[in-house]
């Protein structure tokens, strides 16, 4: 069943369409919600909101338009970004992306040398600003195309495509005693 | 074009290391959340829905009573529609009295007029009724012109020469005019006890007065009937003025007598004047 017919079905109350839909996409969204925010109450909240508001509304989503994961990646992002600017409320999403100096990554990652390589990854990618840092996700961890990456993210494909080559530079001076020595 | 984006050598060593970075396991309390929240919203009735399927409890007592209060307003209603009221106006009693007015019809009146030229050679006939003891006979010139000489031409011509015409002699107490020819066709003016008699009838009402006339066997009935006979033909031909001079009484029964169209036809007995001898013999 595609996932039109089944949000369809479960926006009428069909209980295991919805499971269905659920369990096809659940994972997804938390991973990039977690991923995004680094918390797993957040992913949860963020998870959560985003199927509730999908099954409320679900004329929102147009199937034409997009595949229904990339619409809940979208989704999960803008419930990311609200969470983020009440974190935060004075900083901007062009001033988080800002780069940040060389001197201050450094002292954390080296914080981190012993910790699990998951960790460092975790953390070289909190570095990263929120822009590049979901083009990266989405693209190295969620597997999704930059077309699609430029729907969930509402850019262009070229501007997501800058974003990710600068976080992939970013993250490879951050990560390169890693790679180094992975070598 | 995934793997034009991975053209870089470097980047599938990163991306291997990037994939290093595990995700924590989904917490089974989202999918609980996930799930209550799912079936809160889809069972969730709309108001229409619990208007219509909602229920509250009522005390019986409460029932009772407004079903009771239902049942009277019901009654009632029912009751104004079957018996509307009728809006009466108040009964006024008015005490009519009833009065009859007679209305007089006017009858129509024919009402000829007669002008008679005067004619200087000719003095003014006049007539007056006159006392029986003094009453004179009067025979109006023309007399072959009379109905009456029409009917007894014989009697006429045997009482011609008795008979004392006044014709030409204007009394000085009789100053009536006359008209000329109606009287000379009728008049009769005689102090005999049959024309007084007559005379005297006219009071009676025509019809009576005819009636009796002519059903008596007398003769002086027939006379009074003939007279009165003339009287109508004179009346007959419209000339009332003539009638007058019999009296006031006589001029009701000549209207009378109009108005009734009586018309008295003379009956003559041509030896009636004979038979009576002195009766009518000329003074």
């Amino acid at each position: 069943m595609t996932d039109e017919s089944l949000l369809n079905a479960a926006a009428h109350g069909d209980e295991s369409s919805f499971c269905l839909l659920y369990e096809r996409h659940r994972d997804v969204v938390f991973r990039f919600a977690y991923r995004l925010l680094q918390s797993v109450e957040l992913a949860e909240e963020i998870t959560h909101d985003c199927f509730l508001s999908l099954i409320k509304k679900p004329a929102l989503f147009d199937a034409k338009k997009a595949s229904l994961k990339t619409y809940l990646c979208a989704a999960a992002r803008n419930q990311a970004y609200k969470r983020w600017k009440k974190s935060s409320p004075e900083t901007s999403l062009e001033e988080i992306s800002v780069e940040p100096q060389e001197a201050e990554f450094r002292s954390p990652l080296r914080r981190m040398m012993s910790a699990e390589m998951s960790n460092v990854v975790q953390k070289a990618i909190a570095e990263l600003p929120p822009l590049q840092r979901e083009a990266v996700i989405l693209f190295e961890f969620e597997e999704l195309s930059l077309a699609e990456i430029a729907e969930v993210v509402n850019a262009d494909v070229g501007t997501v495509k800058s974003r990710l080559h600068r976080a992939r530079e970013k993250l490879r001076i951050l990560l390169e005693p890693y790679i180094n020595g992975s070598n | 074009m995934r793997n034009e984006n991975h053209s870089s050598p470097e980047k599938p060593e990163l991306h291997e290391l990037l994939k290093s970075w595990e995700v924590p396991e989904i917490p089974p309390s989202l999918n609980r959340r996930v799930l209550s929240d799912y079936r809160q919203h889809v069972n969730r009735v709309p108001f229409w829905k619990k208007l219509f399927t909602s229920s509250v409890r009522i005390p019986m007592p409460l029932i009772l009573a407004q079903a009771a209060l239902l049942l009277i307003a019901g009654a009632a209603l029912i009751y104004s529609f079957t018996h509307q009221p009728t809006t009466t106006a108040p009964l006024v009693v008015t005490n009519t009295k009833i009065e009859k007015v007679e209305i007089p019809v006017v009858q129509e009146k024919i009402i000829t007029k007669i002008v008679y030229t005067t004619q200087a050679s000719k003095p003014q006939i006049k007539f007056v009724t006159l006392p029986p003891t003094q009453a004179e006979e009067v025979m109006v010139k023309d007399e072959a012109a009379s109905p009456l000489a029409v009917a007894a031409p014989e009697v006429n011509r045997v009482m011609t020469p008795n008979l004392t015409a006044i014709r030409n002699l204007p009394l000085p107490e009789l100053e009536l005019p006359a008209p000329k020819q109606n009287f000379a066709e009728t008049a009769y003016i005689s102090d005999s006890p049959f024309a007084v008699l007559a005379r005297n009838n006219f009071d009676l009402p025509a019809t009576l007065f005819a009636q009796r006339a002519e059903s008596s066997p007398m003769k002086f009935g027939k006379i009074a009937s003939s007279t009165a006979g003339i009287m109508m033909k004179v009346i007959d031909n419209k000339s009332t003025r003539m009638v007058y001079r019999f009296g006031g009484r006589t001029k009701t029964f000549a209207e009378e007598a109009i108005l009734n169209r009586i018309l008295f036809r003379p009956r003559v007995d041509p030896n009636w004047m004979a038979s009576f001898g002195d009766a009518c013999a000329p003074h």
